[in-house]
């Protein structure tokens, strides 16, 4: 398999995509699919196969809420939106993130 | 996850599902119309927008993953599917269900007993500090102290928080069908502290409340319909007036007999003598509380050294010294053997419940073998084998439930039926009841029953060796030959433990049958008695007792039917018993002591009786007035006159009738006639030595009337109440005691048999259930065995068998299969039969003939299973057989 230009989202950072995608307005699931790919300029992809799973675990944990909507083109559509528990739970994550990335930073700039 | 999320998703289940279609729908529209939008073709970009998804079914699966009621929602698919395949196989349920409701229904009934009797607390606070105390003659002899005894003891012991004493005795009360006797207990003032028990309603006895009366639970609901405003009514008794102020809680019984107490001082003026007499050692039961911490020993030792005191101060007349103490505890008085009986019957339904297990789980195991296809059919769909373990065992937590559900209604049914057709059979009976305790052990016993017969099946039904079949065709030799294997264990289990049973069941009827014919010495047939206590004061003095039990014997002897009449203090079976000493002059005293059996008797006792007089005459008319004679009996003479002649010889025998001035009075008299032994207490206990003693001598105090009818003892009951109430209508013919209603009198030996015709009845159902599964465990080990070879038979018919031939070749399996169970039955057999030993009567635990035939009978029944399976087989035509694939 050649080497692929587009990334599939890395387990367990999905999650933390989703809540930083929703800080700014709610969205539903195929948005925040098309969002996270625009935002990471294509480069991300995200599998829906685990978008929809993902979404619905962290609706039960009580991260993001769901409402049912009207979408752009008056369909009716299943909103998420951030929490406050959510909220504080992208901050924790991003920070955690943030320590991994610099830790393998400092390895492989060590090298 | 809290059950309330978990309860909230569930119940949001159905509109999760319709959402979760709806957010996926959505999803491809997007993204087909941002393939449109992108340039596709509209069925180009709907194909692009699904391959991009993925596979939508997974998907759906996370989902639902993610949803906290998710193991419910499956338990919840699992029993709705295992519902749809049990009703697919109605045959197979309705097995399974109905052996797992008798296995079930027999182990909670019996639970029910054991709750009952013995685990629930009996209704006295801190019962393993109360005893009943007796005296004893450092020999065998045990008697109840007197009330001037237990008053030297309370002055004196120091371990004890309390003592009371309790006479026995009766109120006779007017009711409805007649005069009727409540027998009750006189108890001294501390005798409800002692016992620490609450009253239900009221209070107990107030201090100086002489007239009041504290009644039984039973006799409240009897009598007055269980109605609260019972206290402050007065009942107006023989011996004067009394008023209600208590009713004790149900189960409060103590002593065992009492249905009524009043205070000590309220003893009729016929009864006072029990306050005063040292020597009244009858009719009574002293109860004394150990204090905190004080052992058994040592407040046995303490009283035993009081005693010795007493013995000192006060000699017997005739030179015992009573001297000792024992204690019972207040519980062992209360149950006796019954734990051991139960013990019996838990190990009993225990074996059946396991033999039931057993053949459910063949059941299961033989079914495994039919669904090995719909197994593989869902493995290859992608179920992993915890998955479909999970399934199948639903499937037997179903059938457990049902089962347990059917026997909970066949405990409920057939411990009512107990409690109405025999109610002493084990004390506190009347607190035995199928509550919530007892459905939560069915509920239980049956989710474990479904485990025990569900697990190894289903972990065989879905053993990859198993399943194969989606690549083959049928099974593989070996997967049958292994499911073969495993059942077969199973069978033999099965017979081995129904052989258990069995054998324990044969040998319980076999003594009941022994017992039905042990030989009496008198004749029951043909006889009604009951036993009068005359009201006091009237008939207190010997005088006006004599006078009445001579106008009552001819006013019976003139009923019309009655061939012949007589009267007595006791009657053997009937109740009552009083010792005497007996002196045989010019003989070394027996080394068992001098006691005998204290017979009054009326000139026609040994005819109305149907007692045998062997040697010499009986008591006629002249020995009645003059100075006759007495009657020894056989086991007397030898036991007093070892090895000489009785006939003739002089003995001394002691006035016993309690109250009489006279008591204790030697009476030296030549033995004229020597009589039969009578079987007196039950039909078990050897016949104790009697000394027959014209009724002239010691007027006894209470009689017992017997008649012999010409007919049917029965029919004459009527007749004979009237005609005892023509001498005196205040007479007590009434009442809830047999004794005091005219009573056939084989109706004594019947309910002396009811314990052991139970212990029969409930074993011999236990052990032909247990037969009755192994016996068709059998059939369905062969049926399946001989349906595998039915080619090779088919074959060998073919190649010139004989159908003799193949029957042996089956029959010979089944012998082999049945010969093991049946030697490893027989072991456990000797090893459990031992327990019966003590409920067992004229037979060994191990007797040989029992144990072989219960061997040759299940040998027979398994040749028979296995032979009917192969009859079938042996009829099919050979070409048919060849052609089974």
């Amino acid at each position: 398999m050649p080497a692929p230009s587009q990334a599939d989202v890395l387990q367990g950072t999905l999650d933390l995509l989703i809540l930083k995608t929703l800080t700014l307005q709610p969205m539903h699931g195929w948005g925040i699919s098309q969002r996270i790919q625009q935002l990471s300029r294509d480069v991300l992809q995200v599998n829906q196969g685990s978008l929809y799973p993902a979404l619905h675990r962290l609706e039960v944990k009580g991260w993001i809420a769901a409402t049912w909507g009207t979408s752009e083109n008056n369909r009716r559509a299943k909103f998420y939106s951030l929490t406050a528990v959510g909220r504080a739970q992208l901050d924790a994550e991003t920070e955690s993130w943030r320590r991994f990335v610099g830790a393998v930073d400092l390895i492989l700039g060590s090298a | 996850m809290g059950i309330f999320s978990t309860l909230r998703a569930l119940a949001r289940r159905p509109s999760a599902e319709a959402d979760l279609d709806d957010e996926l729908r959505f999803h491809l529209e997007m993204e087909t119309a941002e393939n449109v939008r992108r340039g596709m073709a509209p069925h180009e970009a709907r194909r692009a927008a699904a391959l991009a998804f993925g596979g939508e079914a997974r998907i759906r699966e996370e989902c639902r993953d993610a949803r906290p009621s998710r193991p419910l929602e499956d338990v919840g698919r699992d029993l709705r599917y295992a519902l749809r395949v049990l009703r697919r196989s109605p045959g197979f349920a309705a097995v399974a269900v109905l052996t797992l409701a008798l296995g079930i229904g027999s182990a909670t009934a019996v639970f029910s007993l054991l709750d009952g009797v013995l685990l629930r607390p009996l209704p006295y606070p801190d019962a393993d500090r109360l005893f009943r105390l007796n005296e004893t003659n450092g020999g065998e002899g045990v008697r109840t102290p007197s009330y001037p005894t237990l008053q030297d003891w309370r002055a004196g012991a120091k371990a004890f928080s309390g003592m009371a004493f309790v006479r026995g005795g009766e109120l006779v009360v007017r009711g409805p069908e007649g005069v009727q006797r409540l027998v009750g207990g006189f108890a001294s003032e501390e005798f409800f502290a002692t016992v620490g028990t609450k009253p239900m309603l009221g209070r107990t006895f107030a201090e100086g409340g002489e007239r009041e009366l504290v009644i039984s639970h039973g006799l409240w609901n009897r009598e007055y319909g269980g109605d609260r405003s019972v206290i402050g009514r007065r009942v107006s008794t023989m011996e004067g007036p009394f008023t209600i102020v208590g009713v004790m809680p149900p189960g409060f019984r103590l002593p065992f007999w009492a249905d009524v107490w009043a205070p000590i001082q309220a003893l009729p003026a016929g009864e006072r003598f029990v306050l005063t007499g040292r020597a009244v050692h009858a009719d009574a039961e002293v109860i004394g509380r150990a204090a905190p911490g004080v052992s058994r020993e040592r407040a046995t030792a303490e009283l035993a050294a009081l005693t010795a005191r007493l013995a000192d101060t006060y000699p017997e007349p005739d030179g015992t010294r009573w001297a000792g103490a024992l204690l019972t505890p207040v519980p062992e008085t209360v149950l006796g053997d019954a734990a051991e009986r139960l013990r019996i019957l838990a190990l009993a339904v225990g074996l059946l419940l396991v033999v039931a297990c057993v053949n459910v789980a063949g059941l299961m195991l033989a079914r495994a073998s039919t669904r090995s296809r719909e197994v593989a059919v869902r493995v290859a769909l992608g179920a992993g084998r915890g998955r479909i373990v999970r399934q199948l065992l639903v499937e037997s937590v179903v059938l457990g439930l049902a089962g347990g559900a059917l026997g909970a209604g066949v405990a409920w049914i057939g411990v009512r039926a107990l409690r109405s057709s025999a109610p002493d059979v084990l004390p506190r009976m009347a607190e035995v009841t199928v509550d919530g305790r007892v459905l939560a052990f069915a509920i239980v016993l049956s989710l474990a029953t479904a485990l025990v017969s569900g697990l190894a099946p289903a972990l065989r039904a879905t053993s990859p060796e198993l399943v194969q079949p989606l690549k083959g065709g049928t099974a593989g030799a070996g997967a049958a030959r292994g499911a073969v294997r495993m059942r077969t264990a199973l069978v033999v289990a099965e017979i081995s433990l129904a052989l258990v049973l069995v054998a324990g069941a044969g040998l319980l009827a076999r003594s009941l049958w022994a017992l039905n014919r042990v030989e009496l010495g008198w004749e029951p047939r043909g006889m009604a008695a009951v036993r009068i206590f005359p009201p006091s004061p009237r008939y207190d003095s010997p005088e006006a007792a004599e006078a009445l039990y001579r106008r009552l014997h001819e006013a019976v002897a003139a009923v019309p039917g009655v061939e012949s009449a007589a009267f007595a203090n006791h009657l053997p079976l009937v109740g009552g018993a009083m010792p005497t000493r007996l002196i045989a002059h010019g003989q070394a005293p027996p080394a068992q002591g001098q006691n005998v059996l204290m017979r009054t008797i009326s000139p026609d006792y040994f005819r109305t009786v149907g007692t045998r007089v062997v040697r010499g005459r009986g008591l006629g008319g002249g020995e009645m007035e003059g100075a006759g004679g007495v009657v020894i009996n056989e086991t007397a003479a030898r036991t007093f006159f070892p090895g000489v002649d009785a006939l003739g010889r002089s003995v001394t025998v002691h006035r016993s009738a309690q109250g009489r001035e006279n008591v204790g009075q030697p009476i030296t008299a030549e033995v004229v006639g020597i009589a039969a032994d009578e079987r007196f207490f039950d039909l078990q206990a050897d016949p104790p030595p009697a000394v027959f003693v014209p009724w002239t001598w010691d007027v006894w105090p209470s009689v017992t009337l017997a008649v012999r009818a010409e007919g049917d003892a029965a029919a004459l009951v009527p007749a004979l109440r009237r005609a005892v109430l023509a001498v005196d209508p205040d007479l007590p013919v009434a009442g809830p005691m047999v004794h005091s209603r005219w009573t056939p009198v084989e109706e004594y030996v019947r309910s002396a048999l009811q314990v052991q015709r139970l212990n029969a009845t409930l074993l011999g159902v236990f052990a032909a259930s247990a037969f009755a599964l192994a016996v068709i465990g059998v059939f369905g080990v062969m049926a399946y065995v001989v349906a595998q070879r039915t080619r090779e038979m088919g074959l060998r018919m073919a190649l010139g068998a004989r159908p003799r031939d193949v029957l042996w070749m089956v029959a010979r399996q089944a012998l082999a299969l049945s010969a093991v169970g049946i030697v490893v039955g027989l072991g456990g057999a000797f090893a459990a039969t031992r327990l019966l030993r003590s409920q067992l009567h004229g037979i060994s635990a191990t007797d040989p003939t029992t144990f072989a035939a219960v061997a040759v009978a299940f040998a027979g029944a398994a040749l028979l299973a296995g032979l009917l399976p192969a009859l079938r087989a042996s009829r099919v035509d050979p070409m048919t057989a060849l052609r089974v694939d």
